[in-house]
């Protein structure tokens, strides 16, 4: 793996990192590739709700966030506004009603649901982008004209930046996949031919 | 066992990758300006200017004075 902070240094590479509001995810991919050094070349903060972190917490990631929680990096928003709860659940049943949804019951969908609520209404958050990879809340999202960007965009970013090599990102997307995120074999054979165009 | 929530739930497409990546860019040239703009206000001496020019109220605020600025700067240099 390369010496991601002697290479920026090396090349006097700076980036001005953003902030993000992410759903469960693309942090789950993150973990599975073991590259929580990406979060922090590219994030100087980001938010995650409570109903998310249980989320985390129910499919055994509570070690992995709460390091990163622990870091100051990820910051929990344990409470949501009444406005914002309502939203959440407007948002949830749309995202279980979109033909994509991995579920067509709305209450599973509340985390992802959460975070787009926050990042519609709480501009005080200075959020720039919303990560999230799953299609139907992603669309949902789009619908309310938020900035949205996945894990996989991010490995490409991270190309492009030469943070990582073609293969490496080749091998992190396998092995999400083999963990049980299901990139498809089409987005990733894409993300191959765009960082052979970038040599 | 690590798991993932909703493993049957389709995720992003390749189409998604393009916008991303102009997205990311965007972002992080803004976040680049903002940095810029951030150090250059918190030279004292540009400091001190701005907050003269606004005092005496030849501008209402810092981004009509840096704009006018760069104008009559413009003009100087006949550009």
């Amino acid at each position: 793996m390369m010496n991601y902070k002697q290479y920026m240094s090396d090349n006097n590479i700076v980036i001005d990192r953003i902030v993000a509001i992410s759903n469960t995810g693309p942090l789950i991919s993150v973990f599975q590739s073991g590259r929580i050094d990406l979060l922090k070349i590219y994030f100087s903060l980001i938010y995650i709700t409570a109903s998310e972190l249980n989320e985390l917490e129910k499919h055994v990631w509570s070690k992995e966030i709460h390091t990163l929680i622990d870091e100051k990096l990820i910051i929990v928003i344990e409470h949501l506004t009444k406005l914002e709860k309502e939203s959440s659940i407007q948002i949830a049943k749309k995202i279980a009603k979109h033909s994509a949804s991995g579920s067509t019951d709305w209450r599973e969908h509340l985390p992802e649901a959460e975070a787009i609520a926050l990042m519609a209404q709480m501009s005080d958050l200075w959020a720039d982008v919303i990560l999230l990879d799953e299609r139907s809340a992603r669309e949902v999202a789009n619908e309310l004209n938020l900035s949205v960007i996945g894990f996989p965009g991010l490995l490409l970013r991270a190309g492009f930046d030469r943070i990582l090599t073609r293969n490496e990102i080749l091998q992190i997307l396998r092995i999400c996949q083999q963990c049980g995120t299901h990139y498809s074999n089409h987005l990733i054979e894409t993300i191959v031919k765009l960082m052979e165009s970038e040599k | 066992m690590k798991t993932v929530p909703e493993p049957n739930a389709e995720l992003l497409s390749d189409e998604d990758l393009y916008k991303e990546l102009k997205l990311l860019s965007s972002l992080f040239d803004k976040r680049k300006a903002e940095r810029h703009a951030y150090e250059i206000l918190q030279r004292p001496n540009v400091r001190s200017m701005l907050d003269k020019l606004i005092k005496d109220g030849a501008f209402t605020n810092e981004e009509e004075a840096i704009e006018r600025a760069l104008k009559t700067l413009m003009t100087a240099l006949d550009q």
